[in-house]
């Protein structure tokens, strides 16, 4: 990808810590990745902090890896999306979503980018 | 008046509140009670997405709310009216709704705020906006979880 992307992680509890830190032992990192848990801090406070981020980066895209579909992470990721076509939102983040997204984002574009990132995801649940 | 549960959490809807309170209660309504998402199309339709088909969803503005209550035979013992703030429990008194108990389910930390329980952070305003509430015969228990024991907010300010 040739933008300028800033990648978060938004989750219940201490979840976005540890995936952070769990998929970049497990692989170099192509990019910081921020995050953020929703267990004290008031949405609000999320959103101010997110938007100084914002501001002080500048990117051109953005994408959130948020945990549960429906929950306030997902909520608050989607309100500060909007209509934004810059702007991703993906639910039901787990550890192979996180490894995609290090090792696909100088590889491929934006809209292929976040395709790889979801079908990676799934296919990392798997029933034997 | 016989309302299931009335629940104060400035996430308004969400998962403690979907798969926490509504399934533990079998709740077949919930109604979203703020002004300022009752004003905006696109955030109504955002709450509402977060509803289970199962469950009917409302957004209304606090007069919507008093007009639904006082003019609507509608049976309310299985449904959930959720609002951010005090503020609004107030303003629901202020106009003749009678409350007897409200849970209360979430307010988190921002800037000014100080530390009540983990879930609970209160500026001076929203302190003296329960304070009042509770002199007029409202009763406020914490509670985030139904798995969770509660504790009245009287005590803890």
């Amino acid at each position: 990808m040739k933008e300028t992307c800033l990648a978060i992680i938004l989750t219940h509890g201490n979840l976005a810590g540890c995936l952070k830190r769990v998929s970049e032992r497990l692989i170099v990192p192509s990019g910081e990745i921020d995050y953020y848990s929703n267990k004290k801090l008031s949405l609000e406070e999320i959103e101010k902090r997110i938007d100084n981020k914002r501001k002080k980066l500048n990117p051109q895209k953005m994408v959130f890896f948020v945990d549960l579909v429906g929950g306030s992470c997902w909520l608050l990721a989607n309100r500060i999306k909007k209509d934004s076509a810059d702007i991703a939102v993906i639910g039901g983040v787990n550890i192979p979503m996180l490894i995609s997204y290090h090792v696909n984002f100088l590889r491929l574009s934006w809209n292929e980018l976040l395709e790889k990132i979801v079908d990676d995801g799934k296919k990392g649940i798997l029933i034997r | 008046m016989n309302i299931q549960l009335v629940r104060i959490d400035d996430r308004l809807i969400h998962g403690q509140v979907v798969l926490g309170w509504a399934r533990h209660l079998n709740t077949k309504r919930i109604i979203l009670c703020d002004d300022t998402v009752a004003s905006s199309d696109w955030e109504k339709e955002l709450y509402l997405s977060m509803v289970p088909l199962d469950i009917e969803g409302l957004v209304l503005s606090v007069p919507e709310l008093v007009e639904h209550i006082q003019t609507s035979d509608t049976d309310l013992s299985r449904t959930i009216i959720l609002v951010n703030s005090p503020k609004t429990i107030e303003k629901l008194i202020d106009s003749g709704i009678a409350l007897k108990q409200v849970n209360v389910g979430g307010i988190h930390f921002r800037q000014g705020r100080k530390k009540i329980l983990n879930y609970l952070y209160l500026d001076e305003e929203e302190v003296q906006a329960f304070k009042r509430c509770i002199e007029k015969g409202v009763i406020f228990e914490c509670q985030d979880v139904p798995v969770c024991k509660s504790s009245s907010l009287e005590k803890l300010l």
